[in-house]
């Protein structure tokens, strides 16, 4: 029964993970450059959930979209105006881009929100409907059923749509996307402000069990790298495997091992595989 | 219908091309010959934009392609067959070839091309399913060709299409593109095969050092003595 309720556990936030994380290899797997920001876009999309609560008495399952809209700006007109110019530099300047980009955030929101904790207060907070003998923690569902709309709308937007095709088209090959009347940058600049708006609708979705404060960022980045990479950088598919692994292999280590030490196994699972496959689960055996 | 003058093209600092002239016309099978590096890829780089390049005149009816971006070049008509093929790795057949049809929106017209890409290679409406770099080289090529074909093409720049397939399958892809140029498409082609070339042109331009050398038309240069000891081995 543990079990199952780890399992299911488990699940549920690996669904979530997948939501966090998949804005990281869409960027990572189109524009081919390392976000160390994607955590901050996440504190902010929690800060325009938490400020629309906070004004609007708008529950973050709905302000989930206006997080997506301000995000996808503030992705498009960072591309536009600071990715863009390191994309062909060398990738220590990448590097110290997208950490600028992460520090300033970190700093801006310190400056106008203050350091304090906040969190919203929405009725469901603590309901849970039972699944049989097991008891699903309703935000955690939600969030849940978030991440796979989202993954699902991903996949059909990239799979069925033109500019979906373009944009798997640009991230393989760039030369012949242009060749084939692709507008590469344009593609490139809406990927990153994709990724940038999913983060952000991951933070707000997560915020009816979670705090918001300036450094939050810090503690999503690690597991979203390591999903990443597990899964293979760039592969979407590879993200949403990685983060249900990893979100089941969590619930079900804390069943023999103290909460503190949650994160073991999934390191020792992680240094593992990329032992075996350095390229992650799904990883592209290639390198551009 | 592709007016070049005086075009130079650059790979950084370095002067690949040095102010090279050719025109094509409507309808006609030119190709550009001449040796490993001798400038004949960077020629349809340059007409694609690809590489930094400036001219007096670098035109396509009409339009002045030293004022378009690279990636508007194929809604005027020209379609590019890169070196190496550049098929989209992790991508169906059928993706590959929608991709090339980016340009033209209308499923009806989609339709038809995809028809007629399936009719001139029959292989890829076999493997229309399959990821394109597990096809065949010569496949691979095929795939290329038609995904150029895609975009309605009135201009189709090929780029060494021979390269480094079975004698068999370039005579069968050599028999697609003749009916590609039947269609009445103009076909610049590069080739390091100058009598697989001089056979499928009618006019041809001999490209040294960056610089064209010769040119006229392919029974002229099939007889002269230059092209018979230089390329022909004869």
């Amino acid at each position: 029964m543990a079990v199952l309720q780890a399992l299911v556990n488990g699940t549920l936030v690996g669904g979530v993970y997948a939501l966090i994380t998949v804005g990281l290899t869409l960027i990572f797997g189109v524009l081919e450059i390392v976000n160390f920001a994607q955590g901050e876009f996440l504190m902010v999309g929690m800060y325009v959930a938490y400020f629309s609560y906070v004004a609007l008495h708008l529950d973050p399952m709905l302000s989930a979209v206006l997080a997506f809209g301000v995000l996808f700006g503030i992705g498009a007109v960072l591309e536009r105006w600071l990715v863009r110019r390191v994309l062909h530099g060398p990738e220590i300047s990448q590097i110290f881009l997208t950490v600028g980009i992460s520090i300033a955030l970190q700093n801006a929101a310190l400056a106008f929100f203050g350091s304090d904790f906040h969190s919203v207060h929405v009725p469901y907070q603590t309901a849970s409907l039972s699944l049989g003998p097991i008891p699903i923690s309703v935000p955690y569902l939600l969030a849940f059923a978030w991440g796979a709309a989202i993954n699902l709308l991903l996949y059909v937007f990239l799979v069925r749509t033109d500019f979906g095709r373009a944009m798997r088209a640009v991230a393989v090959n760039a030369v012949a996307a242009t060749l084939s009347g692709i507008n590469v940058s344009r593609v490139r600049m809406i990927a990153f402000a994709i990724g940038a708006g999913l983060a952000g609708l991951a933070g707000a979705v997560i915020l009816p069990y979670a705090y918001v404060y300036p450094t939050i960022g810090l503690q999503y980045v690690v597991i979203m790298f390591t999903i990443a990479v597990l899964g293979g950088l760039g592969n979407v598919n590879g993200a949403v495997i990685g983060s249900l692994i990893v979100g089941i292999t969590q619930a079900l280590s804390a069943l023999f091992l103290p909460s503190a030490l949650q994160n073991l196994v999934v390191f020792a699972l992680f240094v593992a595989v990329l032992m075996i496959k350095p390229s992650g689960l799904l990883g592209r055996s290639h390198a551009h | 219908m592709l007016s070049i003058r005086e075009l130079s093209a650059w790979y950084g600092a370095v002067e690949a091309l040095h102010g090279i002239s050719l025109e094509v016309a409507e309808g006609e099978r030119v190709a550009l010959v001449g040796s490993n590096r001798a400038g004949k890829t960077t020629t349809l780089r340059a007409i694609s934009g690809l590489v930094g390049r400036r001219a007096a005149e670098l035109t396509y009816r009409g339009a002045d392609l030293q004022h378009t971006n690279p990636y508007a070049i194929p809604a005027l008509g020209i379609a590019h067959v890169p070196e190496g093929r550049q098929i989209f790795t992790g991508m169906s057949v059928i993706d590959n070839l929608l991709v090339g049809a980016y340009t033209h929106k209308q499923p009806v017209q989609r339709r038809e091309r995809l028809d007629l890409v399936f009719s001139l290679f029959p292989r890829l409406a076999e493997r229309r399913q399959q990821a394109g770099d597990t096809l065949s080289g010569g496949e691979q090529q095929m795939l290329a060709i038609g995904r150029a074909l895609m975009a309605s093409p009135s201009l189709l720049l090929l780029d060494e299409p021979s390269q480094g397939l079975a004698p068999r399958i370039v005579d069968e892809m050599y028999e697609a593109l003749q009916r590609v140029a039947q269609t009445g498409v103009t076909i610049l082609l590069v080739e390091q095969n100058v009598s697989l070339a001089l056979d499928f042109a009618s006019r041809a331009y001999v490209i040294e050092n960056g610089r064209i050398s010769l040119h006229g038309s392919s029974e002229e240069l099939v007889n002269d003595e230059r092209i018979r000891a230089s390329y022909l081995g004869i």
